[in-house]
């Protein structure tokens, strides 16, 4: 115990926990899993889920923006607020309101092209930018589909194959179907609108007028009927009068849990079967969907677009952004960063090295950098920021996005000049963004606010990779391969410490998020797993003592026959969806207020046993994980067990990895960056 | 980068091109199969813009490299055109023979060059997806004659080409080249122009370090 609290010095109900950490099982309640969210009055939600607000107080006690490379979750909450105050009657306020206590870490002062207030010459830019497209008037096609509203039109109000309870680490996979348009427009329609509703979640975005911006799945023929019943029913519930907490937020089916994110001028809105997703979740992945749009054209242009014109197509608009949409789609759901608030991933690296690099950035810093980043496959290694500017998570995870979820810039050697809004950095203008992949997976990312900064900036990486190769940092050799990489880097399963806490803790998998400076630090995922039989497979999410819901494993039909056809699945989706279940446990209103500190869960491995099996005697321990987070001041800690590994174990497990994370702050950590 | 071998009768020179036209006319294909010869049957839109370098021999002593801005055809980007533009000494203006209204948005390109660009700028309208038409001859929506024509009245370099087969790709960027100035100005001239509407500065600055091989 006394271990317990040298890792927590400062947590003051430390004591409670050690005593939490030690009592039986039974002590923790057994928490029903959460296949669906409780919200069931649509009407009467409030503005956000609970649990929101309950991560914005615990999270801004630990905030220090300024030191951080980014701000934590606590801004972000308080921003997500001012986004959600403007009211769905039409009113054009959606800009993020900045509290003033962050203001100095969010707001730049840095010049972008900012249509707002000021900026001559950024105003002509972006009107420039999009006059043409603004003026031109087209009519065609609008609510085409309100015609066609039926009831049957509803998205996934009873399709077969929403049950996907089955989920667990030994079970289907929990990816989220990538996008397979060409499949969809070869087949005939009906074929088409059943493999529409067979997906285990959709994402629209609409304008405010019902027309379409953006769908996950489908085509134009299926999706818009459906966006007219979608703003139908969001439309019914935002009277002129009514306040945010009274617009639609979120509402469920047995089986299908719906989220709108209503931005006027644009509605977002989400399904989801997969279980364990709550209004948050989605909440939060729909409000990326949305950055990501102000990111392409920025809040002004958006506005405006529909101030003129109420049923504009905004899809000329954003054009081409459609592959960077459906990726975060696709990633979104199952990314552990985006997950625990956006964290950043930082790539474990000797400190001595990062060091090199963050004294590298700024002595060769080019006269009108803004931000500096080098990084690895969806990892932070090194960044350079003014000293009163941070880097806000949301906008990094749209970054990553866009550098190693899409193909566009991927391609070694190939430099890229970028106009891209930061939206939580200003959702008012643009900055310049140079990219360039200096060798497989490690990109220099320069960002300015000069649109004509393109060769300062190249000279800068030029310098920088060269810096580096003669540090002994990337190899000198040309091209790709293993060892052309960031020494002691990327390779993290060679980095000594991640194989241990693995390998002798009894620990499967883990992740460890730094509250203060949201970042996360977790080693590589451990491999893709076989699937071990083709049949769909009936799991009980058994949650403590046997304790089921029923919804959980109720109208088991096994998995979607698509998957039944993989031997490999993605794993990173499951520990996910372990995660989020976890987290759900600790945020869940029953328990947030008392011992919302720690979960644990039980995951059984698959066995022979049909669904309806929920009340069926426990089986043996040694086909038993143990899941745990663990909440602290500074940390929140997720682990996996091994197989048979008792939650005694885990304990002592988690008390390793933190001892572990301490001794390596410095290299699992990137604390400020380099400022200038 | 490949640079000549430095000897006497060695010219080095170094051109900005920049690629312009509407969206999915396969700019970037073109770029890609000039600078890597390969070709991405699905290849996503470019955002912002990208830039490459290729280095080709004009002949056994005369060697131009191009600093190729691929710009990105979306309209939000327009406004950022001139500044790819601006100092360029040539231009590649692509439509899709398949796609009638994309020679339209060409030709709104060239005008707008010839009226905002380095006035010697040498231009060069190429109709590409060569290879539908030729598998298709009904998907053609341009007429080679009409593109010809056009060109011909507007003092431009013209090719049909298909980045996918390759056709015409090489052809199209050595023509550009061979029509730049190098006789009148030579890599020195060039560099001497760069302070008004030449080369780009940083572009000079690497011509020169080859020069002072010579």
């Amino acid at each position: 115990m006394s271990t317990r609290k040298d890792t927590n010095p400062k947590e003051n109900t430390s004591d409670r926990h050690s005593d939490l950490l030690t009592v039986s099982e039974d002590y923790f309640p057994p928490l029903p899993p959460r296949s669906l969210p409780a919200p069931q009055l649509p009407t009467h939600l409030p503005a956000r889920p609970p649990p929101l607000s309950h991560r914005a107080s615990t999270a801004s006690l630990a905030a220090k923006a300024t030191t951080a490379i980014s701000l934590p979750e606590g801004v972000y909450a308080q921003q997500q607020d001012g986004v959600s105050s403007g009211n769905a009657s039409g009113n054009v306020t959606t800009a993020p309101s900045f509290s003033e206590g962050d203001a100095g870490s969010i707001r730049s002062i840095a010049p972008t092209v900012s249509t707002a207030d000021g900026g001559e010459e950024g105003r002509e830019n972006l009107e420039m930018m999009l006059s043409e497209i603004l003026e031109e008037d087209r009519e065609d096609g609008i609510l085409a589909g309100l015609g066609t509203l039926r009831a049957s039109a509803l998205p996934r109000t009873t399709t077969e194959a929403d049950d996907y309870s089955d989920l667990d680490l030994d079970s289907d996979s929990e990816s989220v179907d990538s996008h397979s348009g060409d499949e969809e427009d070869a087949a005939p329609e009906e074929q088409r609108l059943h493999h529409f509703r067979s997906h285990r979640k959709h994402f629209f975005i609409l304008s405010a007028a019902g027309k379409p911006v953006f769908s996950f799945h489908g085509n134009d023929s299926i999706v818009i009927p459906h966006l007219g019943a979608i703003s139908a029913i969001i439309s019914s519930f935002s009277t002129p009068s009514s306040s945010t907490t009274d617009n639609l937020q979120s509402f469920a089916t047995p089986t299908t849990l719906f989220t709108v994110l209503s931005l006027p001028p644009l509605y977002l809105l989400a399904t989801s079967t997969l279980p364990y997703e709550t209004p948050y979740h989605l909440s939060a992945q729909l409000s990326l969907l949305h950055s990501q749009i102000l990111s392409t054209i920025t809040t002004p242009t958006l506005q405006s677009a529909f101030k003129n014109r109420f049923n504009f197509d905004l899809r000329r608009l954003i054009g081409g952004t459609e592959p960077i949409l459906r990726s975060l789609c696709t990633h979104l759901p199952s990314s552990t960063s985006h997950l625990l608030s956006n964290a950043l991933c930082i790539l474990h690296l000797r400190a001595s090295h990062r060091r090199i690099i963050h004294n590298m950035l700024i002595q060769y810093r080019a006269p009108s950098l803004l931000y500096g980043l080098i990084l690895a496959p969806h990892k932070l290694v090194a960044v350079c920021r003014p000293k009163r500017h941070s880097l806000h998570p949301s906008d990094l995870q749209l970054l990553f996005n866009l550098l190693y979820n899409t193909p566009t810039f991927a391609e070694v050697g190939t430099e890229h000049w970028v106009p891209l809004c930061l939206p939580k950095f200003n959702d008012k203008g643009f900055l310049h963004v140079y990219v360039c992949f200096f060798t497989e997976g490690l990109a220099c990312v320069l960002v300015s606010a000069d649109k004509e900064a393109f060769y300062q900036l190249r000279e800068m990486r030029e310098k920088l990779v060269e810096g580096m190769k003669k540090a002994g940092l990337v190899s000198k050799g040309g091209h790709a391969g293993k060892d052309m990489i960031i020494k002691a880097g990327i390779l993290e399963e060679k980095v000594k410490g991640y194989d241990n806490p693995v390998a002798t803790w009894g620990v499967r998998h883990w992740v460890v998020k730094e509250r203060g400076l949201v970042q996360i630090t977790m080693p590589r995922c451990p491999g893709r797993m076989k699937k071990k039989r083709p049949k769909p497979e009936a799991l009980s999410p058994g949650v403590d003592a046997g304790q089921i819901t029923p919804d959980a494993g109720s109208s088991s039909t096994g998995s979607n026959a698509a998957d039944n056809t993989d031997t490999e699945v993605d794993t990173s989706s499951r520990y996910t969806s372990i995660w989020r279940r976890l987290w759900t446990e600790v945020h869940t209103p029953p328990t947030s207020g008392v011992k919302g500190k720690i979960a644990f869960i039980t995951i059984d491995s698959p066995s022979e046993a049909l669904p309806e099996s929920s009340s069926q005697a426990p089986q043996s321990i040694s086909k038993q994980r143990q899941a745990l987070l663990h909440v602290t001041q500074p940390y929140e800690i997720y682990a996996i067990g091994r197989k048979g590994v008792t939650r005694d174990q885990m304990i002592r497990a988690v008390r390793e990895i933190v001892r572990w994370v301490k001794r390596e702050e410095e290299r699992v950590w990137v604390v400020g960056g380099a400022t200038f | 980068m490949s640079h000549p071998r430095s000897s006497t009768s060695q010219r080095f020179a170094q051109f900005k091109l920049v690629l312009l036209g509407e969206s999915a006319v396969g700019k970037s294909s073109l770029v890609l199969r000039f600078v890597k010869d390969q070709f991405d049957d699905y290849r996503e839109s470019t955002i912002g813009a990208a830039f490459l370098t290729q280095t080709i021999a004009l002949d056994e002593s005369t060697t131009v490299k191009f600093e190729i801005w691929d710009t990105a055809g979306q309209e939000r980007y327009k406004s950022l055109a001139p500044m790819y533009y601006r100092n360029a000494n040539c231009a590649v203006v692509v439509y899709d023979i398949t796609q009638a209204a994309s020679l339209d948005k060409a030709k709104a390109w060239v005008k707008e060059l010839q009226r905002q660009a380095n006035e010697n700028i040498v231009i060069a309208l190429a109709g590409n997806k060569l290879d539908l038409a030729t598998a298709q001859p009904s998907k053609r929506a341009v007429e080679t004659a009409e593109a010809e024509a056009y060109a011909r009245e507007a003092g431009l370099l013209f090719f049909e080409t298909s980045a996918k087969t390759a056709e015409n790709v090489q052809q199209l960027f050595t023509a550009i080249a061979r029509k730049l100035p190098l006789d009148q100005q030579g890599p020195r001239g060039l560099r001497q122009g760069a302070g008004g509407r030449g080369v780009d500065l940083k572009g000079g600055a690497a011509a020169q370090q080859q020069g002072c091989n010579c």
